[in-house]
Formats: C-alpha cells, structure tokens, sequence
C-alpha cells in the first residue's frame, strides 16, 4: 500500500500568494476596498492652482487634505486649509488667522488679532525692511463663533486681487498634509 | 377550511386597492421630483443643442430664432418678479430685477455664447414648504471657448403658484466674504 504524497507548493509560491490563491485573492480584493474607503473618507487630493499660497505652495504641486483633521479639535491658527468653493470638487487653499471670537484687522499688510500684530512666518522674507509690500488695510471686524478668517500667503499681490475673508466653519474641508 | 366566496372577493378588492395606492404613489412625483424637473428645464434651455456660430441660418440650432426659443423655455421657469444676484470675485457683479430682464440678458448670453452649456449637480433641495422652497446647487458653465470651464455655487428660492414651482430668486454663493 502506497503512502498519500503531499501536494505542496513551493515557498516562493507560497510566499507571492499564499498557500490557498483564492482565499488571498479574497483577502486582497476586502482590503483593497477597505482601503479604497479609508481613503475617501479621510483623503482628498487636490491640486494647487493659482498663485494665492506663493511662496508656500506653488502652482501645479499636488497635495492631499485630511479630511478628519476637525472632527475632534477645530482649526488652528496657521493651518493651511481647504475650503469648499463649489460643491465637492472646487476648493479654496487658505491659511487661518483669525479664530472665532476674535477681533481682526488689517493695518498695512499687518495682521492685528486682538489688537497684537500676528507674527507670519511662512511670508516672503522682508525685501528692504517690509515684509507686505501690498499694505492691506482692513478694517476692525469681529468674527463670530463659527467664523474663521483665512487668507492666502501672498500678500505681494494687490488686494483687489486676493480673494479671503471669513469663512464659516461648515464650508471647512480639512487641512492639508504637509510634505 | 376552506373561504366563502365573499371573503375572496372582500380580499380581492382590498389588494386591488392597496396596488391602486402604491401605484399612484409611485407615480404622482413629490415635491422635491417637481422642484428638479424645473430645474433640469431651466438647464436644458440654457444650454446650447447645436452647432456654435454667430452665422448660423435663422432657423437653424445656432440662430436667432433658436435663441429665442431658449430663452422662452428659461423664462417658463421663472416667476415674473425673479430676482438675479450675481457676485463672482473677479467676475461678474450685478443684479436682475424681473422676468424682462432676466429675459434680455439670457438672450445677451446665449448669443454672444453659442456654445454655452450648463449642468447642475450636487443639487440640495431644502425648506420644502409649499409654496416656497430653496435649493443650493452647483453649476458647471463650459463657454465652449478659450475661458474653458468654470464651476459656481448657487442658491434658489423658489415659489408654487397654480400646482407648478417656478424659480423666484437666483443668487451666487461665495465662499469667503467681508463683513
């Protein structure tokens, strides 16, 4: 009476696929969707279009928020984040000053919060001793509680031409990952 | 055990009038149904069916009477006092007091832009209290020309007036706003 011979696969096999194919092809297939899912719910890529963030962001660079970075604590001052522009798909990139409660304005191209001038670190070096060669003025506003104020970094632009204000927390769609 | 005939008919007749019921609602569409078909007419009127073109033949799908022809089917959407408010940064500011005007500067947009096509999605239908209602969507505006594409996100009112809802007021919504 001959002996059953084991069928084994060899290591190499057993290691690219697993010892059943089909059950690591099911495995595969609920975690690529467990993944496909985690992503969607907590990632969003976009891609950085206009020169509003200059010198931070540049145009073209490709970025992703985190979609989950506000459910447990609200922005901060300094995040940059993403806004909802239009629907799901357009978004603004802006970075948060001012916070809700806060008294704000702007006096030549210096950001006062509670009458303190902000100290921006992520602008463009002073060239000459100034720092915002725009010199934005805007005047006192107070922001509610589910107000924030956001502006882009390039404060070289004309202010006509730099689109920021208050935005309401609802309109808030993560913050972004830095690189 | 068996049914007398009465009681099968007394069945008969009761499902009859359930299937009834459930049929009519099926069919008669909701409010909301009502609101998005309006909707869906007022896209459709707006956007180009045919070839762009300022010479096209009078009758053609680019002429004036083709023209003419959309902007009447836009204007069925609209109640006679519809009021347009219309601020885009950086774009078009202004606002339309009643159906004529609203009228003429459809016509206006429809010529200078043959290739117009307009689509609406991420439509949220809120506050549905006959007779009135509101609804925020986002439109997507292809020009057909070098300006390419753009999307913008919009709030309606509108009003019910002889069993059919009409489009009261149209407004754009921005994102970030000074007080």
């Amino acid at each position: 009476m001959s002996q059953p011979v084991e069928n084994r696969a060899p290591w190499w096999q057993v290691m690219a696929i697993g010892r059943n194919p089909r059950t690591t092809l099911v495995r595969m297939s609920i975690t690529l969707v467990l993944v496909f899912i985690g992503f969607r719910a907590s990632l969003q890529p976009i891609l950085v279009q206009g020169i509003s963030m200059q010198p931070t962001y540049q145009e073209g660079q490709r970025r992703f928020l985190n979609k989950l970075a506000y459910r447990a604590a609200p922005p901060q001052r300094g995040d940059v984040i993403g806004i909802r522009e239009a629907g799901k798909q357009v978004l603004l990139l802006k970075r948060v000053v001012g916070l809700p409660g806060e008294r704000l304005r702007i006096v030549q191209g210096t950001v006062l919060i509670d009458g303190q001038p902000l100290d921006e670190a992520y602008l463009l070096p002073p060239t000459n001793g100034v720092r915002n060669p725009a010199r934005w003025n805007v005047p006192e506003l107070q922001l509610g509680q589910d107000e924030h104020y956001v502006i882009g970094d390039n404060r070289s632009m004309r202010q006509a031409d730099h689109y920021f204000g208050i935005v309401e927390r609802n309109r808030i769609v993560g913050r972004l990952i830095r690189p | 055990m068996s049914l007398s005939p009465r009681a099968i008919r007394a069945a008969g007749g009761t499902t009859l009038l359930l299937l009834a019921g459930l049929g009519l609602w099926a069919f008669i569409p909701t409010e909301e149904q009502r609101i998005r078909k309006v909707l869906e007419q007022a896209g459709a009127a707006v956007s180009a069916d045919g070839a762009p073109g300022g010479s096209a033949p009078a009758g053609g799908p680019g002429g004036p009477l083709a023209t003419l022809g959309r902007v009447g089917r836009l204007t069925q959407c609209l109640t006679r006092d519809v009021e347009v408010q219309v601020d885009v940064f950086g774009g078009l500011s202004g606002n339309l007091q009643g159906v004529e005007e609203v009228r003429a500067a459809a016509a206006g947009l429809v010529q200078h832009l043959p290739g117009l096509q307009v689509r609406f999605s991420e439509v949220e239908i809120r506050e549905v209290a006959p007779p009135e209602a509101r609804a925020t969507l986002v439109a997507t505006i292809d020009t057909g020309g070098r300006e390419g594409r753009a999307a913008q996100e919009f709030e309606l009112r509108f009003r019910k007036w002889e069993g059919r809802w009409y489009i009261s007021r149209v407004a754009t919504v921005r994102a970030l706003r000074s007080r």
